[in-house]
């Protein structure tokens, strides 16, 4: 494993060290050679902070704008603790025809 | 600020992803006080498509979407705060669309907001119109453009609240940018 730190250092991680990257502006795509495994980061300017309230539709917004298109989405798993900022959701949905399982760590800071 | 990590792995491969996630999970560092320095929601966009192909545009995938009517015809997008707002109007004048009949119904969209002043109108991507607009009644501001097919108008309206043009300037600069209008 190799360190990856985000242009902005906004955040950092851990990859294969044969992984590729690409990134823009508090977003990195990580992805291993074959492209059967490939992991997302981003840290967003929320400008204020969520409240509990604010923080669960917002992460229902991106599961619903950004992963409930995708053919066979199913949401197989759901773990929300609001009032902390954290969430995990888990789904089963087809890229490019082929099924992937998504897991999605929601986390305020 | 608010991190994502997404985890993708085929299903087949589920099993031996596995250990690399949490490698991974394990390793991840965030250091908000650099986030902050990042443009307000312009990290994750996504791209919306009109159903009839009429334009798309990016919008922050953070926004909750609402289709009041269920209709498709009036599409708003919300900004967590509720400062920013995203409209997208879809309205069939019923007869063949012609510049003016467009200026009109535009303005009288504009209009649900009070004593609205606009202070510069002007032709962008393939012919649409767009307008740059304030409310001070109604303590809102903003960016409308519209453009018309066959007997259909669509209105596309960015608007936030008075004293937010730092925090969602970028935003809708990010996604007027990438407005594609088909010919």
């Amino acid at each position: 494993m190799v360190e990856y730190k985000h242009p902005s250092n906004s955040f950092s991680i851990s990859v294969p060290a044969d992984w590729t990257s690409s990134e823009n502006s508090g977003y990195v795509f990580l992805s291993s050679p074959d492209q059967n495994v490939f992991v997302e980061l981003l840290a967003e300017n929320t400008v204020n902070a969520l409240d509990a309230d604010a923080f669960t539709k917002t992460i229902n917004a991106i599961e619903f704008n950004v992963f409930s298109w995708n053919k066979n989405y199913t949401e197989t798993k759901r773990e929300v603790q609001a009032d902390k900022g954290y969430a995990i959701i888990t789904k089963t949905l087809d890229i490019n025809t082929a099924p992937f399982q998504a897991s999605t760590i929601y986390e305020q800071i | 600020m608010l991190y994502v990590e997404n985890y993708f792995t085929t299903v087949s491969g589920v099993a031996k992803s596995g250990p690399i996630f949490t490698a991974m999970d394990n390793s991840f560092k965030s250091n908000p006080a650099y986030a902050e320095d990042l443009s307000p929601f312009t990290s994750a966009p996504f791209t919306y498509t009109d159903p009839d192909n009429l334009y798309s545009l990016s919008i922050p995938a953070l926004w909750t979407f609402d289709d009041a009517n269920k209709n498709g015809l009036v599409i708003t997008y919300t900004s967590p705060d509720a400062n920013a707002i995203i409209i997208l109007v879809k309205k069939d004048l019923g007869k063949t669309v012609t510049r003016a009949l467009a200026d009109s119904n535009a303005l009288d969209l504009l209009k649900v907001n009070s004593d609205v002043r606009v202070s510069k109108t002007e032709t962008i991507k393939n012919g649409s119109i767009k307008m740059t607009w304030a409310s001070k009644p109604g303590g809102v501001q903003g960016v409308s453009t519209y453009k018309w097919s066959g007997t259909t108008l669509y209105y596309l309206s960015w608007m936030f609240n008075t004293g937010f043009e730092k925090s969602y300037g970028p935003v809708f600069d990010q996604s007027l940018a990438s407005l594609q209008i088909p010919e």
